[in-house]
């Protein structure tokens, strides 16, 4: 099976990195450096794909992020929930899909569907082979925006088929929640779709993150910090 | 009758949906198949039908560039002047301006009558999902026929079906909708292919049948899936595609002398779930091996 490395010496090291078909929830509080800690595990290794579903900054701007870590833009699609509203005319290409807001599921399934066909069938990364089967590194940056539009029993439903091809297909999940936003029942709901929840929180200024649902890998905080697009474990 | 755009389906339908029906258009998360509303407005435009579009999703500019970028240059939703629209902003308006849901739903009622009779709209297209979301389905429902003054005049739902068969059902028993057609892919990791099924109709057409199709040229093109059998003379070829079909069998094929009967292609037809599939044995002999791998795709020999 692949596994996908994830720059955390401590997953990388005792498991060989993260088993193909994990979902994994990052809780985290604004300002917490939690969606550069997302971006930095979704980045694509040499061979593998990303594709980002981004609800809250537009598609140039992810780009920019993964441009800086370093990664081929031409294994880098996002699905854009937020520029459509302001240039309706906008048009999709391979790697940059437009949805018309973060309310409209249909289209976010659809392009999540059309990008993932793309790259099984060699016509995303014009012409530069990756590795095949594709591992896909995918990111749902947020969920707590989704959950802003639409019902949490409805985005459950949503996120279920998601999670689901995602596995099928042998890919990643990484989904990050405002754990600050919403109360109990919503975080517990959306734990279940999960196998594994990364916490995030703030001290001081300083970011720890203590990772929870992997066997062998240690659950105590770790404080850490991200660094061109790659997860640094301070002291 | 009001045609769907699509030729398969409007044959399977006998000639389109007749007026007065209530249709719904039940898509598969990931599935695309969006373009069966847009080529029905298209077509209901195209026959000078008054139309008004009910897209709580979105704003009428997207919604024009997508339809247009996925029907093509024969949608001019610009140009025309027979639809009207009720959009995203016009929900916001709404909730601002009506504090609970029952109120709400009684603002949505008298926009949506309000327009059907100044325009004398004759056909309705409604995105369901969050409607049913802000109201629940026996409301939403409620609210999208408030518009259908007559019995002239027809209302297609498109929405997205997260909650499996028990919904269809309900759209079938309870709210006794004219025509329910599912839009889904086969269950791979990738679509492997997306069909359509017809799953319910009030008036007689066979179902429930499903149709593979693709989307070619702003168009969706039904196909007939096609197995093709090779392999060397007298391998069983012709048995295979006999005892694996259920007929249709050319009387030429049933022939005794094997060298004539591979000068022809086997073929049947044999019914999987509720698709069509037509089979296909291939001549043995090695002087057709050239012509071979055109055979999959060509429809003839």
């Amino acid at each position: 099976m692949y596994l996908y490395k994830t720059g955390i010496t401590q997953v990388d090291d005792d498991c060989g990195g993260l088993e193909a078909g994990t979902n994994i929830l990052i809780l985290a509080p604004p300002m917490s450096y939690a969606e550069q800690l997302a971006y930095a595990l979704t980045k694509p290794n040499q061979g593998e794909y990303s594709i980002v579903l981004s609800t809250n900054e537009r598609a140039s701007e992810v780009i920019d992020f993964f441009k800086l870590a370093g990664a081929d833009k031409r294994f880098t699609g996002v699905i854009d929930a937020i520029t459509k509203s302001s240039t309706p005319s906008i048009t999709d290409t391979q790697r940059l899909m437009f949805v018309s807001s973060p309310t409209d599921l249909t289209g976010i399934g659809i392009k999540f569907s059309n990008m993932i066909e793309t790259i099984f069938e060699g016509d995303f990364s014009e012409g530069e082979p990756g590795l095949f089967p594709p591992p896909i590194r995918f990111c749902v940056n947020s969920i707590s925006t989704l959950l802003m539009y639409r019902r949490l029993e409805v985005l459950y439903q949503f996120l279920h088929v998601l999670t689901a091809k995602l596995k099928k297909t042998e890919g990643i999940g990484i989904y990050l929640l405002n754990n600050e936003s919403f109360d109990e029942k919503t975080l517990s709901l959306i734990k279940q779709l999960m196998n594994c929840v990364i916490e995030v929180k703030v001290e001081s200024n300083i970011s720890f993150f203590r990772i929870q649902g992997i066997r062998g890998v240690t659950s105590e905080w770790l404080k850490f910090t991200v660094t061109k697009g790659q997860v640094v474990i301070l002291p | 009758m009001i045609s769907t755009g699509v030729t398969g389906l409007d044959e399977l339908l006998g000639k389109g949906i007749p007026r007065g029906s209530r249709v719904l258009y039940s898509l598969e998360p990931g599935v695309d198949g969006q373009l069966f509303m847009i080529s029905s407005l298209s077509c209901s435009l195209a026959k000078g039908l008054s139309c008004m579009v009910i897209l709580p999703h979105a704003t009428v500019d997207v919604f024009r560039n997508d339809a247009v970028a996925k029907c093509g240059s024969k949608l001019d939703l610009k140009k025309t002047g027979s639809v009207v629209f009720i959009d995203a902003i016009d929900r916001e308006r709404i909730q601002k301006s009506a504090k609970t849901p029952g109120a709400q739903a009684l603002e949505w009622q008298a926009r949506i009558k309000k327009i059907c009779r100044e325009n004398k709209v004759d056909v309705i297209f409604a995105y369901l999902d969050l409607l049913y979301e802000d109201f629940g389905l026996e409301t939403a429902i409620k609210i999208l026929e408030c518009g259908m003054s007559d019995d002239k005049t027809t209302l297609f739902i498109e929405h997205l079906n997260l909650e499996g068969p028990g919904l269809l059902d309900r759209f079938i028993s309870r709210f006794s909708f004219d025509l329910v057609m599912t839009v889904r892919s086969s269950n791979r990791p990738i679509p492997h292919f997306t069909y359509f099924t017809l799953l319910h109709s009030s008036w007689p057409v066979s179902v429930p049948r499903s149709v593979p199709f693709i989307i070619s040229e702003s168009r969706i093109v039904p196909y007939i899936p096609k197995i093709v059998v090779t392999g060397p003379a007298d391998s069983g070829k012709t048995t295979f595609v006999a005892n694996a079909t259920e007929g249709a069998l050319p009387a030429d094929r049933t022939g005794k002398d094997r060298d004539l009967v591979s000068e022809f292609m086997d073929y049947g037809w044999l019914r999987w779930r509720d698709f069509d599939i037509s089979l296909h044995g291939a001549p043995g002999h090695t002087k057709y091996d050239p012509r071979l791998s055109n055979m999959p795709w060509g429809s003839s020999w």
